[in-house]
This record gives structure tokens, C-alpha cells and sequence, in this order.
């Protein structure tokens, strides 16, 4: 039964350190029976050395918390506002083909009108105007965009 | 008070003022946990750099684990930063040990100076991991021995015993 009863001592001593641990950082008395003083003595310690009383300077704290608060925006913001961009080049795509398409159609009725014969395929000058004057402004309001952020 | 989690969540659905909660949290137990490894003077640098690194991280967290595990796992990858970088740029004989023993036991509170603090953080040093870790788990963050058992996945009775034989082995190795 040697053993078990090694067992059962070093259960009690276990406990006993762990009470006098909790009773250390938590700032209660020492409880009895006191532990075997080597053994307090390294829990004293390590409680000096890295317990809880042991805290970043207040000034260190509020430094970087307004250093991460800052970083937060500029890494978080870019983030978020890149789904933004996106959605914004799409429909400045969208747009463009949509002119095209409106364009093209007016050109060719232009040159299909009633009792006037077909004279080619070529659209008039005042639509290539029109064509070039409209991709101008869209590509200026995408390049005006791309240039705030 | 929200979980740590929930706060994560939060923070990863762009909510600052989850990710400064969380920081003022654990800003405290990461500090300590970074004096108990590095000499006192860089401790401020490297929390420093921990906090960042779990800034930009952060949207990566999967929530497959304990917010504290992941934290944990970056703060020790960012003091094996720190010392990769002394080697790289400092001078690759200092002995960073010998360092902790100047400076982070000097500021160990208004305490008389003894042998036995000033070997304690090498001996700490040099102990077989789950033995620093129960160590950190009580004293820098603060959890009780339950908490300990739970987040270990072991009986209280193990656990009390596991922290005896740390506080042994720290004693044996002070005794030598």
C-alpha cells in the first residue's frame, strides 16, 4: 500500500500548493498548514516576476490602443471599400456597353430611314462625335474616381 | 459581457470597438506572458508587434479553436520573430537569458534582490513546455486551476498535480 499512500501525499501537497497559490493571487491570507517553504518560496516568485500585478505602463497601453484604433481604419477601411470598387467598375462597364449599343442603333436607323437608299454601313461623322465625346466624359469620371481614393 | 468569440465576430465584421475590447482584455496576460520569455526593455516592442500581427490576421480566424489558443500561437511565433531578428542583426553571441536576468527581474517589484530571482527566468526557460504553460495559465493570465483543467481537457486532481511538479522542477533546478 506504499503506494497509494505516496499517492494520497502527494494529492494533499497538490492541493496545498494550489490553495496557497490562489490564496497569493488572490490576496487572501496563507492557509494552514502551511506548504513546504522552498516550494512557497518559488510561488512567491513567480507571482513577483509574472503575476498579475505585473502590467503594461498606462501610458505604453493608451499609445497603442490609438495605434491599432488607426491601423484598424486603414487596414479594415481599404478592405471593405474594395467590394465597393468593384461593384463601381462593373457598372461603368455596364454603362459603356449600354452607350455603345444605344449608339450603334441610332447610327444604323439614321441610315435606314424611309425612301432613302442604303449609301454602305459607315456611320455619319456626327455620331463618331457623339461616340467619342461620351467615352471621353465616362473614361474621364473613372479615371477622376480612381484618382480620390 | 460578450465572449471572446463574439467580440472576434464582431471585429471581423469590421466592428473596431470589438477588436479594442478584445485587446484591452488581453493586453495584460500577453504583456506578461512576453516578460516571462524576453528581456524587459523589448517587452513593450514586441506586445507591440503581437498586437498588429493579430490585427491583420484576425479576418483569417477560423473559430475551429479558442480565440486565446490562436492569440497565444502568435505571441509565441512573434518572440521567435524577436529573437531570429537579434541573431539576424544583433549580435549573434548575446545571450538573451542572461539579459532577463538583469532586466526583467528588476523591475520584479521593490522586493530584495536574491540569487534565486535572478536564475529564475533561465530556469524558466528551460522547463519542458506544459510545465511553462501551466505556469503562464496561473500566474500571467490569471485563470483559476478549474479554468486550467477545462481548457486542458483534465481532471482538476491532474492539473494541481501537474503544477506541483512545475513548482518542483523550478525548486530541484534552483537547488542544483
Amino acid at each position: 500500500m506504499r503506494w497509494g499512500t505516496e499517492m494520497t501525499d502527494n494529492t494533499h501537497l497538490a492541493d496545498d500548493l494550489a490553495a496557497y497559490t490562489d490564496a497569493l493571487l488572490t490576496g487572501e491570507a496563507a492557509p494552514h498548514p502551511p506548504i513546504d517553504p522552498d516550494l512557497a518560496d518559488v510561488v512567491r516568485t513567480l507571482h513577483q516576476w509574472i503575476g498579475p500585478a505585473v502590467q503594461p505602463a498606462l501610458p505604453f497601453r493608451q499609445r497603442l490602443r490609438q495605434q491599432l484604433a488607426v491601423q484598424w481604419e486603414m487596414e479594415h477601411t481599404a478592405a471593405l471599400s474594395r467590394p465597393a470598387r468593384r461593384r463601381w467598375r462593373m457598372l461603368a462597364l455596364v454603362a459603356a456597353v449600354a452607350t455603345l449599343v444605344l449608339l450603334v442603333a441610332l447610327g444604323t436607323s439614321a441610315h435606314t430611314g424611309a425612301g432613302e437608299d442604303l449609301r454602305g454601313t459607315a456611320l455619319g461623322a456626327g455620331v463618331w462625335v457623339a461616340i467619342l465625346i461620351l467615352g471621353a466624359v465616362a473614361g474621364g469620371a473613372w479615371l477622376w474616381r480612381e484618382r480620390r481614393r | 459581457m460578450s465572449t471572446d468569440e463574439a467580440l472576434v465576430r464582431r471585429a471581423q465584421q469590421g466592428d473596431r470597438d470589438a477588436f479594442l475590447a478584445l485587446y484591452e482584455r488581453y493586453v495584460g496576460r500577453v504583456y506578461r506572458r512576453v516578460c516571462s520569455r524576453v528581456p524587459l526593455s523589448y517587452a513593450e516592442d514586441v506586445t507591440q508587434d503581437i498586437f498588429m500581427a493579430v490585427l491583420r490576421s484576425i479576418p483569417q480566424f477560423e473559430h475551429n479553436a479558442r480565440f486565446s489558443t490562436w492569440l497565444y500561437t502568435i505571441v509565441n511565433r512573434q518572440i521567435a520573430e524577436f529573437y531570429r531578428r537579434r541573431n539576424r542583426y544583433g549580435d549573434p553571441a548575446a545571450v538573451p537569458l542572461a539579459e532577463m536576468e538583469d532586466y526583467s527581474l528588476g523591475a520584479a517589484v521593490e522586493h530584495e534582490r536574491s540569487d534565486e530571482r535572478a536564475l529564475l527566468p533561465g530556469i524558466f526557460a528551460t522547463l519542458p513546455e506544459h510545465y511553462q504553460e501551466i505556469i503562464l495559465m496561473r500566474f500571467a493570465d490569471g485563470l483559476t486551476f478549474n479554468e486550467i483543467a477545462e481548457a486542458r481537457g483534465q481532471s482538476l486532481e491532474a492539473t494541481k498535480s501537474l503544477y506541483r511538479r512545475a513548482i518542483q522542477a523550478i525548486r530541484d533546478a534552483l537547488g542544483d
